[in-house]
């Protein structure tokens, strides 16, 4: 006998003899747990491209049964959640809990002057266990100035790519996200994500969000909706599942080594608005200090990012320019990392 | 339909526990509860949180069975559902055990055997990302792509955890020598 037989015969206690007169209990009571789904035989591509894009993966998934169930953010592509600012724990959270307050001040002070258009691209990585590290994503964010509907606006833009494979250059590119943003208030506008399969698209007024979405496939969705936002009609909001704003929003905050501020996001509607998660993001100035990226060294103020008690990312952004510089995100047993390696400016 | 032609045992109507018929749902446990319950405490390392987590699975099992599709076999996929349960709850968990061993260990009959005992001991002193798959691989015979699928992990880290659990185990059994 060798040791995987000894392995196999470690005994294992039996359960309590009330164990099913508990069950049975507790049905009786009334009581419901939503056990997790199995992944659903959809190609590994395609469960990228709709994980890469995870509002509209949100939208499938919450659209198959009618509830919202919990997506396990640990069983989602990784390397993906590098390239987004913020992994969407609570708005796929399974019952929605009461409402989180900002943990700050709400942030109002903006150097909008600062803002500056350019091109910014980041090295994604994966480290799984401290042992295995994949580096095959690039995100690309853009921001530039434009207008929107007549009046003047940032236009910004995010595309990642993930090589699925070397030696054959396979690539997956998630679908273009775009958002135009207010310069004075930093409030998104309008946003925009195509994939071949979906449309999305969401407005934002003053204190309204507009959402609607189109699914193609073999089994087409729509939904149109709208929801208030909580909060200063002019204070600076992000959008959830894209860095695109979080990108410009970091330039203009006055960061200093005691700066802190909360600033909500905007969540999904989806088809039932009293479920929308407007989420408040908690920005705190945790440290700073000079750290290397392949674009070069940087002194950054090290900023931690909460959108739950749970979910954290940290950010390193560059003193001088306010440049998202670096950002790591830690799992049970991976880390995401992010790292800028090359930031374009438009010529003077 | 019958989980008969899926778990080939029992005719148990899967159709009636899906109704959330409470004779259904106890012919569903009887049929495989102790199964799932040893998964459950090989995973979680507590009789405890294992208890907790065959309890989850069937108070949440006539919902689940509405989004059953028949693919496989019926006690594979039940099993495949605990171990998402339990491995859910050692994330949220996010602590070592610190309960006394005794506490945690079988009582079994018979005189004690002290390699059976080490080689438990080595075990249940593995950190839970390693046991994890040290326990699905190994002991329940997932193939590695499936041991990734459930834990969310690359085929890649699996096998490099297991190798880990592996040399983990060796040097704990040795070191205890």
């Amino acid at each position: 006998m060798n040791w995987k037989d000894e392995l196999r015969r470690i005994p294992a206690p039996e359960p309590s003899k009330d164990l099913l007169e508990r069950i049975l209990a507790s049905r009786a009571a009334g009581v419901r747990v939503a056990l997790p789904q199995e992944r659903s035989p959809v190609s590994r591509r395609a469960a990228l491209l709709l994980t890469a894009a995870a509002a509209a993966l949100v939208l499938v998934v919450s659209t198959r049964g009618g509830d919202r169930r919990p997506l396990d953010s640990e069983n989602a592509y990784q390397d993906i959640a590098a390239g987004l600012s913020f992994w969407p724990r609570d708005a796929m959270a399974q019952e929605a809990g009461p409402p989180r307050l900002p943990r700050y001040e709400p942030v109002n002070k903006l150097r909008v002057a600062r803002a500056q258009e350019g091109t910014w691209t980041y090295r994604t990585c994966t480290v799984f266990d401290d042992v295995l590290t994949k580096c095959r994503g690039r995100l690309t964010i853009a921001i530039s100035e434009a207008k929107w509907e007549g009046r003047p606006a940032w236009l910004i833009s995010q595309q990642q790519k993930s090589v699925r494979d070397w030696s054959t250059m396979d690539t997956i590119r998630t679908p273009l996200d775009t958002t135009y943003v207010d310069p004075a208030t930093l409030r998104p506008m309008y946003h925009v994500m195509n994939g071949k399969a979906f449309h999305f698209v969401r407005r934002v007024t003053e204190d309204t969000i507009h959402e609607a979405l189109d699914i193609g496939g073999a089994a087409p969705r729509s939904w149109r909706s709208s929801a208030g936002i909580p909060g200063d009609r002019h204070a600076p909001l992000v959008l959830r599942w894209a860095r695109v704003d979080l990108t410009l929003l970091l330039q203009v905050l006055p960061l200093d080594r005691w700066w802190r501020g909360s600033v909500y996001s905007v969540g999904l509607v989806g088809p039932d608005p009293s479920k929308t998660g407007f989420v408040p993001v908690d920005l705190r100035v945790v440290g700073s200090g000079r750290i290397v990226v392949p674009a070069g060294r940087f002194e950054c103020w090290k900023v931690e990012l909460r959108d739950s008690p749970e979910s954290m990312l940290m950010l390193w952004v560059s003193k001088d320019h306010g440049w998202l510089v670096k950002t790591e995100q830690q799992g049970p047993d991976w880390r995401a990392e992010s790292a800028l390696v090359s930031a374009t400016l438009p010529a003077p | 339909m019958s989980a008969a032609g899926a778990s080939g045992e029992l005719g148990v109507s899967v159709e009636e526990a899906r109704a959330g018929s409470p004779a259904a749902l106890a012919a569903l446990y009887r049929e495989h509860g102790a199964a799932l319950y040893r998964l459950a405490y090989r995973l979680t390392g507590t009789p405890q949180d294992a208890e907790d987590v065959v309890h989850d699975v069937f108070v949440g099992l006539p919902d689940a069975l509405e989004r059953y599709e028949e693919r496989g076999s019926f006690i594979g996929w039940l099993k495949r559902v605990t171990a998402r349960v339990a491995l859910m709850r050692l994330r949220s968990v996010k602590r070592r055990r610190e309960v006394a061993l005794e506490a945690t260990l079988p009582s079994v009959d018979g005189p004690p055997d002290a390699a059976g005992t080490a080689l438990r001991v080595a075990v249940d002193a593995l950190p839970n990302p390693l046991r994890s798959v040290l326990v699905l691989k190994e002991i329940e015979g997932y193939s590695h792509a499936e041991v990734g699928e459930l834990l969310g992990i690359s085929t890649g880290a699996s096998r490099v955890r297991l190798n880990r659990a592996m040399r983990l185990l060796r040097k704990t059994l040795e070191d205890g020598r």
